[in-house]
């Protein structure tokens, strides 16, 4: 019977070791001014893996990593984002005794956080961007021009729209136009984008909402062509609108552009967009030989375009070789073919999804 | 022996929760692996369930949020998946509540042959070759290039307006090593035909291979027109259909755009790759003017002007939306009217030169 008892009592013990002092003591603390989080917590005491799951969603869809590391100083993790909007992130940690065989929904602490934004992401994400625009004479009395046609997507859209110069760093006194939408459907066309900020040459525009406008970031969506003008008729190309969002290195996308250098028949430029600080090599290919390559640091909000000679610094070009843009930052890499007879110019630029709601991103 | 038997009585209770937990998880295989049903036992002293949905790749792990409900003694969940691959999921069943409560079991997702056929290509949406106004040449120029050391497969010419068949022209492409270059300065008439079309890129043994990654070449593509005073045309980038099937989270197979004035015409289409339904909606001010719905097969190119693809009349400034329900990619141009120069428009899609691997999970 003793030995009955004790059995018991070793039981009744260990069930209540597991329940009783399964308590996470969860902790969620703010650095960087509520950019940074480090999520910490004592050790439980029997378990020896911890589970930590972090859930934009709820918990619909989660992140999770396990933790066997038992000292102490690595029952802890550290968060930092860049978001352009409070951004409420929860954590979920579980502890297990002996691997996963453990208790589980007792043992459990969940704590919420809010990221909060940064003022620097916000202005270099929170917009839309017409990479290249133009307005400037061409050859045998012909006028290149940029026409875009705003288009409201919902009610009250109001914003800014500035001129970035090609090869002059952006600052806040680019030139600078209002534009406002008070319908959805309402149309605002510029037939030259560039000469209405009074300007000439290429550049780039950047689409920036008002904070205000119907509560939410977005932007109206833009249709633009590039476009030479001549007695005998126009001859252009179309544009896409973009985000700088999408452009960051950090983001998984892929953005990779490679082109073939051409024949004398056509014109390579190449260009770059950045939106923020940013290291861009061109590299230069031939056959699977690299023959050069250049570095390009230009600042945010910057617009480099040129001759591929010029932009690859390589004086030894020929038809056939392949550039290839890679680097880091935030940047739109892009290129044109010219004819050399027509000017007919053929924009390229690497595919990403058109977000108007430019409200919230947020970037590890 | 009082204290003897309430202990006793204790860890005999203890114990019994512990067995009580018996969730009985089953992961059955509802069709030819396509489809699970995830089932499991009601325990009484569960507070409520959660189903974890670990996919074979991804690192983020779904879930699913069951309450009790005391009628149940067993729930059932199904899911489902289109794949171009052989895939894994692993299923946890939680008892949220309840120590010692939880239980995994694998579903092996097979490939689809006909969704892998569909997707595991690239694609140039519209290509040419045809007799322009005033003596000139309208053709497509392709130079594909190497995206890995050794590529080989198909180019397949589907013509437009007319289903894509077995029997459609095609070229072989043989890449032999980093950045080699096969060129076509006259894709269409390379392959013996003539008129508006598009092309698929298919790499060898992409319906057999399925555990090697399948990669396609790059292609640069310039629509144009030829003539005496010299070119003038347009770029054009390939794509994949995966970006543009409805049930991938990241595609967008929406396009818009506004009818011009009369300088420019405007021609609009449609590549599917599976059967699909079009919407086009025609606004005007604001309001919407009209509203047409059809149907097209898979494997399909369909491109007129703007009118008779909306099916209505259409005026300067009015905004045309269409909206693929299925896969495939709307498309437009818009061309001078006296230099006959084109403009073509193509929703923009990350390009995938991996076309491997994709999977629609419901």
């Amino acid at each position: 019977m003793k030995k009955l008892w004790v059995t018991g009592f070793v039981l009744l013990f260990g069930a209540i070791e597991l329940y009783a002092d399964c308590t996470v003591n969860l902790k969620a603390a703010s650095e960087r001014s509520g950019r940074r989080y480090i999520i910490s917590w004592d050790p439980v005491p029997g378990a020896d893996t911890y589970v930590l799951e972090e859930s934009f969603d709820n918990f619909r869809t989660v992140q999770q990593q396990t933790i066997v590391d038992q000292a102490p100083e690595n029952l802890r993790r550290q968060f930092d984002y860049q978001a352009s909007a409070d951004t409420r992130v929860k954590y979920r940690l579980t502890a297990y005794a002996s691997g996963f065989a453990a208790p589980l929904s007792p043992c459990t602490a969940t704590k919420e956080v809010t990221y909060s934004p940064d003022a620097t992401f916000r202005r270099v994400v929170q917009k839309s961007v017409i990479p290249l625009v133009g307005s400037t004479a061409g050859l045998n009395g012909s006028q290149f021009k940029t026409s875009v046609r705003l288009r409201a997507t919902q009610n009250d859209q109001r914003g800014d729209l500035i001129l970035r110069r090609v090869g002059i760093p952006g600052t806040s006194r680019d030139p600078r136009l209002t534009y406002s939408l008070a319908r959805k459907g309402d149309v605002l066309y510029f037939d030259d984008i560039v000469a209405a900020f009074g300007q000439t040459g290429l550049g780039s525009v950047d689409i920036v909402p008002d904070e205000t406008a119907g509560g939410r970031m977005t932007v109206p969506f833009a249709e633009v062509r590039l476009f030479n003008v001549t007695p005998g008729g126009t001859f252009g190309t179309t544009e896409s609108q973009t985000q700088p969002f999408h452009w960051s290195t950090d983001v998984s996308l892929n953005r990779q552009l490679s082109v073939t250098v051409p024949k004398d028949d056509l014109r390579l430029n190449l260009g770059v967009r950045s939106f923020s600080g940013s290291i861009i090599v061109i590299g230069v290919w031939r056959g699977n030989k690299s023959v050069s390559s250049n570095v390009l640091s230009p600042s945010g909000d910057s617009i480099l375009f040129g001759s591929a000679k010029d932009i690859s610094a390589f004086n030894d070009l020929q038809p056939g070789d392949v550039i290839r843009f890679t680097g880091s930052g935030t940047f739109v890499p892009m290129y044109t073919l010219t004819d050399n007879k027509t000017n007919d110019p053929a924009l390229f630029i690497p595919p990403v999804p058109i977000d108007l709601d430019v409200e919230r991103y947020i970037e590890r | 022996m009082k204290k003897t038997l309430l202990a006793f009585a204790f860890a005999f209770c203890a114990v019994q929760t512990y067995a009580q937990c018996s969730l009985d998880l089953k992961v059955t295989d509802l069709g030819q692996g396509k489809k699970f049903e995830v089932s499991f036992a009601r325990v009484s002293s569960a507070s409520g369930y959660l189903i974890e949905e670990t996919v074979e790749g991804r690192t983020t792990i779904n879930s699913f949020e069951i309450s009790q409900d005391v009628t149940t003694t067993r729930y059932k969940r199904t899911f489902e998946r289109q794949s171009t691959f052989n895939n894994k999921a692993l299923y946890r069943v939680i008892g949220l509540g309840v120590p010692f409560c939880d239980e995994e079991r694998f579903a092996n997702y097979k490939l689809d042959p006909t969704f892998r056929k569909a997707m595991v290509r690239s694609v140039i949406p519209l290509v040419g070759s045809t007799a322009g106004a005033n003596g000139s040449l309208f053709k497509t120029s392709l130079r594909l290039r190497s995206s890995e050391n050794k590529q080989s497969g198909k180019l397949i010419f589907h013509p437009v307006g007319v289903p894509a068949t077995n029997g459609d022209p095609f070229i072989f492409y043989t890449l032999d090593g980093p950045n080699a270059v096969q060129e076509w300065d006259d894709i269409v008439t390379a392959m013996g035909a003539t008129g508006l079309g598009t092309i698929d890129i298919v790499p060898d043994a992409s319906l057999t291979t399925v555990d090697s990654l399948q990669r396609v070449p790059y292609a640069e593509v310039r629509l144009y027109n030829v003539t005496p005073n010299g070119t003038f045309g347009t770029g054009e980038m390939q794509t994949q259909p995966f970006a543009f099937h409805e049930d991938n989270p990241n595609a967008d197979a929406g396009l818009r755009v506004t009818m011009p004035s009369s300088d420019l015409r405007l021609n609009i289409g449609v590549r599917t790759f599976l059967a699909s339904e079009i919407d086009v909606v025609v606004e005007r001010n604001g309001a919407v003017l009209s509203t047409r719905t059809f149907e097209m097969i898979g494997d399909l190119l369909q491109f007129m002007p703007a009118a008779a693809f909306v099916g209505s009349d259409v005026q300067p400034g009015d905004e045309i939306f269409v909206r693929v329900r299925g896969a495939g990619v709307p498309l437009y141009s818009l061309t001078d009217n006296k230099t006959n120069d084109p403009a073509l428009f193509v929703p923009p899609a990350v390009i995938d030169q991996v076309i491997d691997k994709y999977q629609i999970v419901d």
